[in-house]
């Protein structure tokens, strides 16, 4: 029987290690750059949703400023009219934000003068507790 | 070098496909040359075993570059992008491990510890198989 050699095992564990790690570190890289490029909201965190920071009384002014500026495309329900229904959704903070920064051209238009960031993460916190 | 201009979705989706098939090449032939261990063939068959999962791995740092550019650099993420990640990051770990492991024992290759590794590669594409399903439904996929 051919002796067992530690040497693949090593460097099996050193090339998963270095191409995840790797991984890891293009992706910072990635997002600083994104970071400096962008025109969307500044980058405080990948998620500008701290689930620490919802509070009801965050969800109760999301849901205002969603009554305010969203419902009357997306339904006071916020089951869909004239937009679509925005419960359940598989979008990230980051994407909602934009969208309601930046609107989507032809569809919807931007808020970037009515909201700043606090509303949009108020508006954010809202729309997760649409299930 | 104008990095926006560089086509990274078309990237992303040509590199993807080296590991969904190369890592299912690669199982089949190791496979195959565990159980016709003393046969003619088998030599055939760890070779291109080899060269299969090399190229499976190759191919995957390319899909796991142009995919972080892609997710600005997102490493997880919510949705379908989450669940890709899911099974993205562990089936990657593997498929580099696997290449490694497989180039660095060639010369010592038993007729058990090739089966054994054709068993972690089958998981390794089972994983690959399930990103690239997340994959296919954040494109195709209800919004």
């Amino acid at each position: 029987m051919t002796p067992w050699k530690p040497a693949p095992l090593i460097a099996a564990l050193l090339a998963s290690s270095l191409s995840t790690l790797g991984a890891a570190g293009l992706a910072h890289v990635i997002r600083a750059r994104a970071a400096r490029v962008s025109h969307a909201l500044p980058a405080a965190g990948r998620q500008l949703l701290d689930p620490a920071q919802v509070t009801p009384a965050l969800i109760k002014q999301g849901s205002e400023l969603f009554l305010n500026s969203c419902a009357h495309c997306h339904g006071a329900d916020a089951r869909g009219d004239e937009g679509p229904d925005l419960h359940d959704l598989e979008v990230s903070d980051r994407r909602i934000a934009t969208v309601i920064t930046h609107g989507i051209e032809g569809e919807m238009p931007s808020f970037a003068k009515k909201h700043g960031r606090e509303d949009i993460v108020a508006i954010i916190a809202y729309l997760r507790t649409l299930k | 070098m104008n990095f926006a201009a560089i086509p990274w979705a078309k990237l992303h989706g040509a590199a993807t496909h080296f590991p969904i098939v190369l890592s299912v090449v690669a199982f089949a032939c190791d496979a195959l040359a565990a159980w016709r261990w003393s046969r003619p063939e088998a030599h055939g068959l760890r070779q291109a075993g080899l060269g299969a999962i090399v190229l499976a791995a190759a191919g995957g740092v390319g899909a796991v570059v142009s995919g972080l550019v892609l997710a600005r650099g997102e490493l997880w993420g919510d949705g379908a992008l989450g669940r890709h990640h899911r099974f993205v990051w562990p089936a990657f770990a593997l498929v580099t491990g696997a290449a490694a492991w497989r180039w660095a024992a060639a010369g010592q290759l038993t007729r058990g510890r090739l089966a054994a590794y054709a068993v972690t590669v089958l998981a390794t594409a089972g994983l690959i198989a399930a990103s690239a399903y997340y994959g296919g439904e954040m494109l195709l996929g209800q919004p």
